[in-house]
């Protein structure tokens, strides 16, 4: 059967050479036939002539031979694959479940992997997207990772480098439209003149930015595709025309193409970088860098030459640079270090899933192998060769495979959708054209399919093989459990059953460790009250991020509107909504402390914020007391501080009515007093320890983003009275959609509900699975030994023992699977580390939980064949024979 | 020229095997050595001959390889394999009890 396998496939690869073989061959009859005509006396002419008659027309014979070629290939494999669909109907209970096996753990994979393709392996949607890497600053001593860039930084890079073809710097922005329509905030990015070029992608009207737009107070705009088109509805004369962008007036120069994006499809406008007084400091970190590799220089080059330039600068100005270098990355390494991980994780478990279902398909087939032995041995017996039945029999679990990966496909479309909703949001901030539609594509389809071959051709072949018997007649005389071949077949599935087991328990404790780690996660105090509290987001009118504030009244303004409204206990607003992970950095100096130098300052994050947030989030007062309307511009410049920075700078004394300074020692700037003390709030996430931060109140230290925080008695009913007053509170400012601090909270563990969730659905296949697989090979055992029970109940067995020799004949293998599964479990949960909150991999009371589940499901499935086999009557089971 | 008629192509499968019983040879002497053994009543057109040695070669009966002709041409040389042999065993069986229904069906008078 290999060789014509071989040949077939060959026939089929090198079509050419058959042919030329073919045309040979004919030529060849042709010389014979013309010698055979000239010795029967034809000369030579008359010869070649006579021969070429006989032949009638080579090309008829050529295609006739193609067509016996072709068709002997396909033919066998019709006939098999007709053979394999009517056998399978005669048993649609079995077919029905070893389709849903095969379509749900395929159909889990094309999903995952579907994933995989559109995030890791698909090229990134710019010009060899390989190319392109990230600059970004590194600490000189470890080496390890980046930060971002100052500007200065970036520009001697520019200069001095000779291994990046082009380079840009970019920041991001938010940005108000305020032009006729609705006033609203948009993503946007400063960037350099060129950053389209470093991409490799061209505008589809107008231009991109070009570097004499890098001037300051250059007023241009590039527009993507999707806001041209939505707000101003693809005007293809809106180029040359001037839209206001945070109130000054800018030229649209060009629009992008559909579907480019970059960063993300956040980012609807790309404005000039205008590089100001702020942004000229080396030690002003707020920029992120772009290139593009020259043609062979390797990433290894450009790191070392990257390096050398950072050394240089760090020696040039100590003062700032001290201990910086520059690092670079391939730039999709970086965006999806985040996910990378989670994903591989998941291709594993789901890729655990379809072994199990192969498996278990495989138990199924040996049970179906045993019960089909006549009608194999017939076969035989009339001269099926072994071959010939083993291929037939691998056809029938190829048939179900292929089936289930049609039906999985179909699955993933619709699963991949509701993948999306339980996405984690900071991952559809990658620079991908659209990721709500992830593509099913020919790659997905061909691997899908790829892989319901292999696992159908490797879950027919083993229980094909054992099923034929040495001699066919062995397989006519023997009546049942008493053969060789059974005993084959149940050492076959009790070993299937143990792989299947063991398999289960790795993604089981899996799960196992996600959902720990989540609950422990949940029980995380955030350090705030997030009940009946509401937000929106706001863009406020704001030239820098430093104080005082231009939209002065804005506090009162809210607190008079909003806090009217029935309901309203009380409204705030703040710069960084909490667990949300955002967060500005300042450094600072302690009033009366030697100057510790530029490079040991402490910092904090930093949050500006109206009077009375503590209260509207349940953040208790420590000491002190809270913003008050009184603390306006004018006034004493004050701050709040959290308890952990009290802790670490204050740690011996009452911090309140202590004096700071933002920025170094010699900063010209306003002693700061500290009038109170709040309790920490996870600001990074529930995952991340509070770290020290300092509270402005927004009329001393402005900033160009509120999100308005009320908190209401009740749950609201509707938010339209609350966004009526935010309207009257600030007319002019765009206003976004609600959300709750409750969503926040529960948005924070979404990096680990994706994976958590995912592995739930995906454990709980493989238990129902191995479950299944117990009950099978369990009921195969009581229907073998049918009459060694019902003998055994005629002398007397009582129920008890019956169920003691079914069920501990099936509970070897489980526990010798729960035993490879723990020690498996040991090595896969070690990739689970990173995910993990508060567990180790290894987690004995999970271990040992998963097995408990495993052995009481995998018990309980093997109960009922035994109950059965107790219900035996030993009259009827003894007349049968 | 011998009176043409068409061979059922089972028994051109089977007439091909036996040509090659002796060993083993190309196309056109297959050809010649069915036409021999049929007592020259039809001829092996190339049509017929070419499809047939093929399929039989795709059943595995056969094999072939290249060689010398005896007026030294090259040219294919087919010959039958250990499955060949048991088939044609079994082919004669089957023909000799058709050919058996088939002839008394004939001779009876109805």
């Amino acid at each position: 059967m290999f060789r014509r396998l071989t040949r077939a496939v060959g026939n089929l690869l090198h079509k050419g050479a058959v042919d030329r073989d073919l045309n040979e061959e004919i030529a060849s009859y042709e010389d014979l036939l013309a010698a055979e005509h000239h010795a029967g006396g034809l000369p030579p002419e008359a010869a070649r002539r006579a021969a070429r008659l006989d032949l009638g027309g080579a090309d008829t014979v050529k295609e006739a031979v193609r067509d016996v070629r072709a068709g002997a290939a396909f033919e066998t494999l019709g006939r098999d694959l007709r053979y394999a669909v009517r056998t399978l109907r005669r048993s649609p209970g079995f077919t029905v479940f070893a389709l849903l096996t095969f379509a749900i753990a395929l159909g889990g994979l094309t999903v995952i992997f579907s994933f995989v393709n559109a995030l890791l392996l698909k090229p990134l949607p710019y010009l060899q997207s390989d190319r392109l890497v990230m600059v970004l600053e590194t600490d000189s001593r470890s080496l390890v990772g980046g930060y971002t860039v100052a500007a200065p930084n970036y520009l001697d890079w520019q200069k001095e480098n000779r291994v990046f073809s082009s380079m840009a710097l970019y920041e991001y922005l938010g940005s108000n439209l305020s032009d006729g329509a609705e006033p609203e905030q948009v993503g946007a990015l400063r960037a350099t003149g060129g950053i389209f070029e470093v991409l490799g992608v061209a505008p589809l009207l107008g231009r991109g930015l070009v570097p004499s737009d890098d001037a300051p107070g250059a007023r241009v705009v590039v527009l993507s595709h999707r806001l041209w088109q939505r707000r101003y509805g693809a005007d293809s004369s809106l180029v040359g025309k001037t839209i206001r962008i945070n109130g000054q007036p800018s030229q649209v120069v060009g629009v992008m193409p559909r579907g480019f994006a970059f960063p993300s499809a956040d980012q609807q406008l790309w404005l000039p970088i205008g590089l100001n007084a702020e942004d000229q400091g080396r030690a002003s970190h707020s920029f992120f860098a772009i290139a593009r590799l020259k043609d062979g220089v390797t990433l290894a080059r450009a790191r070392g030459e990257l390096r050398a330039i950072g050394d240089r600068l760090a020696r040039s100005y100590p003062a700032t640079n001290a201990n910086e270098s520059a690092n670079v990355f391939p730039m999709r390494d970086l965006w999806v270090q985040g996910v990378r991980g989670i994903l591989q994780t998941l291709l594993a478990a789901v890729t655990l899933v379809l072994l199990i279902a192969s498996a278990n398909v495989a138990s199924l087939l040996v049970a179906r192998g045993v019960a089909r032995r006549r009608e194999i041995a017939t076969r035989m017996g009339l001269g099926g060769s072994r071959a010939r039945i083993v291929r037939q029999l691998v056809t029938e679990s190829v048939v179900l495979s292929l089936g289930g990966a049609a039906l999985g496909i179909g699955l993933a479309a619709l699963g991949t959708r509701a993948l999306l909703a339980v996405f984690p949001q900071s991952l559809h901030n990658l620079p991908f054209r659209d990721l709500s539609s992830i593509p099913l594509d020919a790659t997905v389809v061909g691997v899908g399919v790829l892989l319901a071959l292999v696992a159908g051709i490797a879950a027919g072949l083993a229980p094909a093989l054992t099923a034929l018997p040495a001699e066919p007649a062995e397989l006519l005389r023997d009546a049942g459990a008493r053969s060789t071949t059974a005993r084959h077949t149940r050492r076959l599935k009790s070993v299937l059953v143990g792989v299947e087991v063991a398999l289960a328990m790795l993604v089981l404790v899996g799960a196992g460790l996600l959902i720990a780690s989540i609950s422990r996660l949940q029980r995380v105090a955030p350090g705030l009250d997030p009940v009946n509290v509401i937000a929106f987001r706001m863009a406020l009118p704001q030239a820098d991020f430093y104080g005082p504030a231009e939209r002065v009244s804005l506090c009162g303004d809210l607190s008079r509107e909003v806090g009217a409204v029935p309901g309203v206990v009380s409204v705030s607003a703040v710069s960084h909504v909490p667990l949300s992970g955002a967060s500005a950095g300042r450094s600072f100096v302690l009033e009366g402390a030697p100057d510790p130098g530029p490079s040991n300052l402490p910092s904090a994050s930093y949050g500006v914020a109206c009077p009375g947030y503590f209260r509207t989030l349940g953040i208790p007062v420590l000491a002190g007391r809270d913003f008050s309307p009184a603390d306006r511009a004018s006034a004493p410049p004050v701050m709040v501080i959290n308890e952990a920075l009290g802790r670490r700078w204050f740690p011996d004394e009452n911090p309140v009515g202590k004096r700071i300074k933002l920025g170094r020692f010699e900063t010209q700037g306003p002693w700061i007093t500290i009038i109170g003390v709040v309790g920490n709030v996870r600001h990074g996430g529930l995952a991340e320890p509070a770290r020290p931060y300092l509270y402005a109140p927004y009329a001393q230290g402005a900033w160009p983003q509120l999100t308005v925080m009320i908190r209401t008695a009740t749950p609201p009913a509707g938010f339209s009275p609350l966004r009526e007053a935010l309207r009257r509170a600030a007319p002019a400012e765009p206003i976004g959609d609600p959300f709750t601090m409750a969503q926040v909270v529960e948005g924070s563990l979404g990096h680990l509900r994706f994976p958590m969730i995912l592995f739930s659905v995906f454990a709980a296949m493989a238990l129902a699975l191995a479950a299944t697989g117990c009950f099978g090979i369990a009921s195969q055992a009581v229907v073998q030994r049918r009459r060694e029970l019902g003998i055994r109940i005629a002398l007397g067995a009582r129920a008890g023992e019956v169920y003691r020799l079914v069920v501990g004949q099936t509970m070897l293998p489980v526990v010798i699977g729960l035993g490879f599964g723990v020690v498996g479990a040991l090595a896969f949960t070690r990739v689970l580390r990173t995910l993990l909150y508060d567990i180790a991999p290894g987690d004995p009371v999970t271990l040992l939980l998963g097995s408990a589940v495993l052995g009481v499901v995998t018990v309980t499935a093997c109960f009922f064949p035994a109950r059965r086999a107790a219900r035996v009557d030993p009259v009827v089971v003894l007349r049968d024979e | 020229m011998a009176q043409q008629s068409e061979l059922l192509r089972g028994t051109l499968d089977l007439l091909i095997l036996k040509a090659l019983m002796l060993g083993p040879r190309h196309g056109l002497g297959v050809a010649r050595r069915v036409e021999q053994l049929a007592g020259g009543t039809f001829q092996v057109k190339p049509g017929s001959l070419f499809p047939a040695l093929h399929r039989l070669e795709e059943k595995g009966w056969l094999s072939s390889e290249w060689g010398v002709s005896d007026t030294n041409r090259r040219a294919r040389y087919y010959q039958l394999t250990k499955a060949g042999k048991r088939q044609f065993g079994r082919e004669v069986a089957t023909w000799g009890r058709v050919a058996f229904a088939i002839n008394r069906s004939l001779e009876s008078t109805g």
